[in-house]
């Protein structure tokens, strides 16, 4: 089946999420034939200057360079619709982002096509589209058949990645300028501009990730520094962002940051699905909760069952004797 | 300006035990027995909504509220806490049939309730329901209603009768935007957005508004047709396997928990860094 796959090269995480549809293309034996024009990628960029470092950091060999004003979904979705109309692709492959999934759904919907959201895996069966995902708040998986063509799905959150470096003689791209394109419904007017950052908490090899039992803003911004101090990022659950003790992009799970450490260190946390699914690809899971039936206990590799301020408080002294000796 | 609130009741996900799970992997998941909450999302967006009209009430804007749900009669008790909050318009489709992983359905019936009753300058509503995890229905909405969309929202208020100040969080980070209605509004995790509970005098002065009954069948909506239409279909279920290990470090003290957790499987790894 022939596809594209789409990325916003506006966002800051645009080659991380390159990589994983790289390694999703792969394992699905999908990056045979890369041939110019035919299973080609379609990338969305706003600022000019950044187009050369797009090209080079790009893991893809063919692809559409199109300049945009800014990110608005609105004003993609009509160039795609520009772009693909005439021969529309069978599937198209978002990434597992909140810009991917906005888009896949609502191109399919463009296109009179199917879309699903958060995939992990796709089969084909009797020549249709069945795609995996997570449902229940990923308590069980489901499967799904796409019943109208083209098939749109963007990819599950924190998918493993494929670092390709492919030398940029080798990559076949042409440009496409729709920077002054408007359309008629213009919500937005920016009253201020993102911070361009990726989050800190994919790239760290130790997260320290607080729960609500950790009780109160004070606490979590003593965490924080514990956190700082032994080298580690602190992450943190829904309640805890919920009761602003701590800010939105420090939120690990299927809503937040899905992260990939050695060592994920969990204090006071239930390890509900949700949650879970933000530190499932962590090397090692130490879990410190009070309760023996939490379902955290059985989801980590070594557990502590008892107060986890005591055990925090420990462990901050031990490695404070430790840097001293 | 007439601002509609979508909100779907659902079991609350956190309280079902893991074997819960394990035996009930049939085709759909049973979970009348589990207690009932507003979806987390929608509960936001049911907050925010009134944060806003709370602050619009200064500047003398008339702003009338709707909250609205699909489904059976015991989102009624919701939705006459909704009343008492504040909320001058509470309807109800009545629909048993299970539409948890049909929001093509969902958001056909909301747009021919918006086409009916409205029109409506704002829709807000959650990003994604803890059953079905579709994460489609708001931007279904927005599609077939032609309007913008905003998600991942956080906060909005009014700037102008016309104009909304929205804050959301997408792919490049946090921004705040002016958006002109009519638009979707898809909340995510915002901040101290907890429903907030009615007094006993709201309750009171509530209990004799009505809750509007609607059938399908009045917005021209066809049950058959609309899971006929759905674009895709589950197939089957399964259940999902996180166990590790669950090595548990014994101890008499939790320093000595600590004390051996730190020597065997933190030291040389802190110190290798
Ligand atoms: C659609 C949807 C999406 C969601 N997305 C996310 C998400 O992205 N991320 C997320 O985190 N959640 C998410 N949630 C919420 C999720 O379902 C849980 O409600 C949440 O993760 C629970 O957080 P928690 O473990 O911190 O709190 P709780 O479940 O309340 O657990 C607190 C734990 O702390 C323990 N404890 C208390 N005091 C101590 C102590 N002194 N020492 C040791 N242990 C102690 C308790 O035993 C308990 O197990 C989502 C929910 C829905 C419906
Ligand atoms: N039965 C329903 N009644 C009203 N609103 C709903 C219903 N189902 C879903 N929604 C809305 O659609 C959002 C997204 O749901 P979903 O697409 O199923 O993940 C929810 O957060 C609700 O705001």
């Amino acid at each position: 089946m022939k596809y594209k796959v789409i990325i916003n090269a506006c966002s800051p995480s645009y080659k991380a999420r390159a990589e994983e549809i790289l390694s999703f293309l792969q394992e699905h034996h999908l990056t045979s034939g890369n041939a110019a024009g035919y299973n080609e990628a379609i990338v969305f960029y706003a600022e000019e200057q950044k187009a050369e470092d797009i090209i080079n950091r790009l893991p893809f060999k063919t692809f559409k360079m199109v300049r945009i004003k800014h990110y608005q979904p609105e004003i993609i979705l009509t160039i795609l619709q520009e772009l693909e109309i005439g021969s529309p692709a069978q599937i198209y492959i978002f990434p597992g982002d909140s810009s991917g999934n906005e888009l896949a759904v609502r191109f399919a919907w463009r296109l009179n096509g199917s879309s699903l959201v958060a995939v992990e895996k796709i089969t084909i069966q009797d020549n249709a589209l069945v795609g995996i995902k997570k449902v229940y708040s990923g308590n069980l998986r489901g499967a799904f058949i796409f019943n109208y063509k083209p098939y749109c799905f963007s990819l599950a959150r924190g998918m493993s990645r494929f670092e390709a470096d492919i030398p940029v003689e080798k990559k076949n791209y042409t440009f496409h300028d729709y920077s002054s394109k408007t359309i008629s419904l213009q919500p937005h007017d920016y009253l201020e501009s993102p911070k361009e950052e990726e989050n800190k908490l994919e790239k760290s090899s130790f997260i320290i990730a607080a729960g609500r039992g950790t009780g109160n803003s004070m606490e979590i911004s003593r965490l924080q520094n514990i956190a700082r101090e032994l080298g580690a990022e602190l992450g943190v659950s829904r309640p805890v962002v919920m009761n602003a003790w701590a800010p939105l992009d420090q939120l690990l799970g299927a809503s937040g940051a899905v992260v990939s450490p050695d060592i994920c260190l969990t204090l006071a946390v239930s390890g509900s699905p949700p949650f879970y699914y933000g530190i499932e690809k962590s090397k090692t899971i130490i879990a410190v909760n009070h309760d023996e039936h939490a379902p955290i206990l059985k989801a980590a590799d070594i557990v502590i069952i008892d107060d986890y301020k005591k055990v925090i408080d420990t462990l901050i002294k031990l490695a404070a004797d430790e840097k001293g000796a | 300006m007439r601002i509609l609130v979508l909100f779907k009741i659902v079991p609350d996900l956190d309280l079902l035990q893991d074997k819960e799970w394990t035996i009930k992997n049939t085709l759909p998941v049973e979970t009348a027995y589990v207690k009932k909450i507003i979806n987390v999302y929608d509960e936001s967006a049911l907050e925010l909504t009134l944060k806003m009209a709370d602050h619009s009430i200064n500047n003398k804007q008339q702003i009338e509220l709707s909250a609205f749900t699909i489904g059976e009669p015991h989102a009624d008790l919701f939705l006459k806490k909704l009343l008492a909050l504040g909320f001058n318009n509470t309807y109800r489709v009545q629909c048993s049939a299970d539409l948890r992983f049909n929001p093509y359905a969902i958001a056909y019936i909301i747009t021919a309730f918006a086409s009916q009753y409205g029109p409506y300058d704002l829709i807000a509503m959650g990003m994604q329901s803890s059953d079905g995890d579709n994460a489609k229905t708001a931007l279904l909405v927005a599609e077939m209603l032609t309007w913008p969309c905003i998600t991942g929202v956080t906060g909005f208020e009014l700037r102008d009768l016309d104009l909304v100040a929205v804050r959301n969080i997408n792919d490049q980070g946090l921004v705040e935007q002016l958006v002109h209605e009519p638009a979707v509004l898809a909340v995510g995790n915002a901040p101290c957005s907890l429903l907030r509970v009615p007094t006993l005098r709201d309750i009171k002065s509530a209990a004799d508004q009505e809750i509007a009954i609607i059938s399908l069948q009045s917005l021209g909506c066809d049950l058959k047709k609309l899971n006929r239409q759905n674009d895709t279909e589950l197939e089957s279920l399964n259940t999902v396997n996180n166990t590790r290990a669950g090595l548990v470090i014994e101890g008499t003290s939790a320093e000595e928990k600590a004390r051996l957790l730190y020597e065997k499987h933190l030291k040389g790894w802190l110190s290798s860094r």
